[in-house]
């Protein structure tokens, strides 16, 4: 790996936070675990208090849609430059993903290649960095 | 007995009308009568758009149309005033016979099914990826090539469990006629090639290609198109154990792009190559031994070949191997595009 970047995480499912964060961590990244009810986070996040390279982001969570989530994201100046990867185990939801603003997709089940492809691509593109 | 059958036709709880052509009702059980909230007297003699004002606009009349003017029966399902039907025509000398079935709950009922197919899935699918993940942390931990293949086998087993979600999904989707298509231009070399080269990542197998020179042009969707020739191909190394070699070939035939996979396996029995592409059909092999899977791929995949106007055939011989051949039809470019380049 070639850059350690700050990951942000957010998810309802905790395993999947474990289990993406235990990835994340081993290949050298930096990563933050977050619920979308976790609202210290976002709230940071949307002050421009907080800024990671990177946002991850589930589309069913409870409480918000992740696509509202991520519309809010990309029209907040704060927040608006951070790129996101948004998941989910309903592929057909994709062409809603990137129509909210997500820079990227990635449909449930995914491995550490799949996830790190779509990294690699973005810092390559020169969205992350 | 055609007084014993009208009598049988009166006491069914499916709809019976039968229509001259004129349109006229000429026939009617008291199903119709509860329906169209009007009586016998008040029906019979009466051209069916005087009852139904909206007749013309619907497929029944369409249908009932085609009937008459072809003979043939058809059958077909249509939703009307919030209720959907199972409708028969039946052409006879003097107009068409009309059967209609209220099927309602059991749409509703595999709308329900689907519905929670789908919400299973997702349940499904977010494990499996938990799993992918700690399997792939796990290898890069082992130090030993047996600790390597049981994290490889895993990590395989996780596809695999994510394959029978996906082809259940798709299985109902295809039952509702909610199967998706996304077509575009697409050149048939181009896909074959990315479809085995993903294959080689995780197959050792021989796959070996044979492409024609120039592109073979075709309209369909490449996600599902990907979906057909990789079951094909799985189930050529599937059904061929001990065996490492794969021919896949493409070809331009007339007015088709073939692709032809071919393996040297156990071949299928001259008894059941009629029945291969149906639902849950289950393949055993010369001594009877099963093959793990439900059933659902070669369905799958000649529902995908049918929907792009494709044909699928096999040519097999026990101890010998199969030939699975799928035909699509050439793209042809539209006059004023060509015109263009």
């Amino acid at each position: 790996m070639d850059k350690s970047l700050e990951i942000l995480i957010i998810d309802d499912d905790p395993e999947i936070l474990k289990a993406v964060g235990a990835s994340l961590k081993h290949h050298g990244h930096r990563p933050l675990t977050s619920t979308a009810e976790d609202n210290g986070c976002i709230l940071e996040l949307r002050r421009g208090h907080y800024r990671p390279d990177l946002i991850l982001m589930d589309i069913l969570l409870s409480g918000t849609d992740g696509r509202r989530l991520c519309q809010e994201f990309k029209t907040n100046p704060q927040t608006a430059t951070i790129p996101i990867i948004m998941f989910s185990a309903y592929p057909n939801i994709e062409p809603s993903a990137k129509a909210a603003g997500a820079d990227a997709f990635l449909p449930k089940p995914f491995g550490w290649r799949d996830l790190n492809y779509l990294i690699t691509e973005l810092l390559d593109t020169k969205k992350i960095g | 007995m055609q007084q014993q059958l009208v009598k049988v036709l009166a006491t069914t709880h499916d709809g019976f009308f039968a229509l001259d052509r004129q349109w006229r009702y000429l026939y009617l059980n008291p199903v119709v009568e509860r329906y169209e909230r009007k009586s016998k007297q008040e029906l019979l003699g009466k051209v069916i758009w005087e009852v139904f004002p909206e007749a013309k606009k619907m497929l029944f009349y369409r249908k009932y149309h085609e009937a008459m003017a072809s003979g043939q029966v058809i059958e077909f399902e249509e939703h009307i005033d919030f209720k959907w039907f199972d409708i028969h025509v039946i052409p006879f000398d003097m107009g068409i016979w009309v059967f209609y079935r209220d099927i309602t709950e059991s749409k509703l009922s595999d709308e329900r099914k689907d519905d929670f197919i789908r919400m299973a899935s997702h349940e499904l699918k977010t494990p499996i990826t938990s799993l992918k993940l700690y399997a792939e942390l796990l290898r890069d931990l082992v130090t030993t090539d047996e600790g390597y293949d049981y994290i490889h086998n895993i990590n395989r087993q996780a596809d695999v469990l994510n394959k029978i979600i996906t082809d259940m999904l798709d299985l109902s989707h295809i039952e509702l006629g909610r199967l998706e298509f996304k077509k575009r231009t697409l050149d048939l070399n181009r896909l074959v090639t990315e479809v085995i080269t993903n294959l080689q990542k995780t197959s050792p197998e021989r796959l070996e290609t044979k492409l024609p020179a120039k592109p073979l042009t075709i309209h369909g969707d490449q996600m599902r198109l990907t979906q057909a020739l990789t079951n094909l191909i799985n189930n050529a190394i599937k059904y061929s154990p001990g065996r490492d070699r794969i021919i896949i070939t493409v070809k331009k035939n007339g007015r088709w792009a073939e692709v032809a996979i071919q393996d040297f396996g156990i071949g299928i029995d001259p008894a059941y190559q009629d029945q291969i592409f149906e639902r849950f059909f289950q393949a055993t092999g010369t001594k009877g031994k099963a093959f793990p899977g439900m059933g659902i791929g070669l369905y799958l995949t000649k529902t995908i070949v049918d929907k792009h106007g494709g044909k699928i055939s096999v040519e097999s011989e026990l101890g010998l191997g199969s030939t699975f051949t799928l035909s699509l039809p050439i793209y042809e470019a539209p006059a004023s595009a060509k015109r263009h380049g």
